[in-house]
């Protein structure tokens, strides 16, 4: 060892200093690149979860309020949100002018098909104009009723937790008028079936 | 050699570095609601008037958010101008299937909209003088986040004065829902056009009073 502290090669002796280094950084490049790896799964994980919910204390509207709320078909008959205390609702906010909003639509097509006898009731709140909601429906028919109400649909959005009136906007009432779930953007298949699921009055 | 390699391995670290702060950025932009701008900030316009008969509006979308090219819309308050079709650039083009061709804008857009100078409505015109026109010019727009989320129409609204090439910002920014703050605005009492005000809202906000 002495022999190479003495060794007047300076090449040698810049490798032997790099090797002594090296493990140090080593090390440390282990934990960052571990880090990376535990912030990148978190990424995964985080898609397979439901989206974030608003914050529930924003909401201004409560049980009766929902319940007494009435919104047009795009026949115009008013149709009161009442009607369906019995059930689960789960009220989607949309717009034919929502890409990301149509893009969810057929999910919930499928869980009112799905869960129709297990007292499940979607209702599609449209912040859009009745023609333009009935020809949506012409083309792509679903099974739950469109209620289309430019004027009124942010605002009673809004009272339901979203604080900038962004659409889609996904709320879930319990029988009885409990807001057991706020959200904002598409919802994750999976993760919403597995709340409505939980919650089904039959 | 080995002075590279010290420097590759140095070089490592940042990289590694670097990339776990932006997986841990975007993690907080693709859950954190609360982190998604105002449309205001999300969808910025100016205007001038490039020549004597062109409007030139330049809009500024924000990283992340896009903007409907068949979503704008013009229109004028007063009857001092006249308004043509408004000349929009090509915009990327997404084809679903479902729902046919969609054209969207990312970080900017110029949009020209020519305009006609009717001299016989001068009376509209915020001043007396016809080198003074001003005219009040809504542009309607609408946007979306690319976390998956669509902002409501918005519309921004101009004073223009024809007369200047200054660049302008908008004098008043409206949501529709917040279309009544206008009413009694003393500076532009004309920028608002009876049409553009919403219909009366009241129905929900009665029925939460009416049932506590």
């Amino acid at each position: 060892m002495t022999d190479e502290n003495d060794n007047p090669n300076a090449s040698a002796a810049e490798e032997r200093h790099a090797n002594a280094m090296s493990p140090t950084l080593m090390v440390v490049c282990a934990a960052v690149f571990m880090l990376t790896l535990a912030g990148v799964a978190l990424l995964i994980g985080r898609s397979d979860t439901p989206p974030p919910e608003l914050d529930k204390t924003a909401i201004d509207v409560n049980a009766g309020s929902i319940y007494t709320s009435s919104f047009p078909d795009p026949q115009g008959r008013p149709q009161s949100l009442g009607q369906w205390q019995h059930k689960l609702l789960v009220i989607n906010f949309w717009a034919t002018w929502c890409g990301p909003c149509k893009e969810e639509m057929p999910i919930f097509d499928e869980l009112q098909k799905k869960y129709a006898a297990n007292g499940l009731q979607v209702v599609g709140i449209a912040a859009d104009n009745a023609l333009n909601v009935a020809n949506f429906e012409k083309s792509l028919p679903v099974s739950y009723p469109l209620l289309p109400d430019e004027t009124r649909a942010i605002e009673f959005s809004k009272r339901l937790g979203n604080r900038l009136g962004l659409l889609p906007h996904t709320v879930i009432v319990r029988p009885g008028g409990e807001v057991i779930r706020t959200q904002l953007g598409i919802i994750n298949e999976a993760g919403f079936e597995a709340i409505i699921r939980q919650n089904l009055p039959k | 050699m080995n002075v590279f390699f010290k420097v590759s391995v140095k070089l490592g670290v940042f990289v590694m570095l670097a990339f776990t702060s932006l997986a841990f950025a975007a993690d907080g932009a693709l859950v954190n609601a609360p982190e998604l701008l105002d449309a205001e900030s999300a969808f910025q316009v100016t205007a001038k008037m490039k020549d004597a008969k062109t409007i030139e509006l330049n809009y500024t979308i924000a990283d992340g958010y896009y903007m409907y090219r068949k979503r704008f819309k013009f229109e004028l308050d007063s009857g001092a101008a006249v308004l043509k079709r408004a000349i929009l650039p090509k915009g990327s083009v997404k084809q679903d299937a479902t729902f046919g061709r969609v054209e969207t804008y990312r970080r900017a857009v110029r949009v020209l909209l020519p305009v006609t100078v009717s001299r016989a409505a001068g009376g509209k015109t915020t001043s007396a003088s016809a080198d003074r026109e001003f005219i009040n010019l809504n542009a309607v727009s609408q946007g979306c986040a690319d976390v998956g989320v669509c902002y409501p129409p918005l519309t921004h609204q101009l004073a223009i004065h024809l007369g200047s090439r200054e660049t302008v910002g908008p004098v008043k920014f409206v949501r529709p829902e917040a279309a009544t703050d206008l009413i009694g605005n003393t500076l532009l009492p004309k920028l608002l056009a009876p049409a553009r005000i919403a219909k009366p809202t009241g129905s929900v906000s009665d029925l939460i009073r009416k049932n506590p």
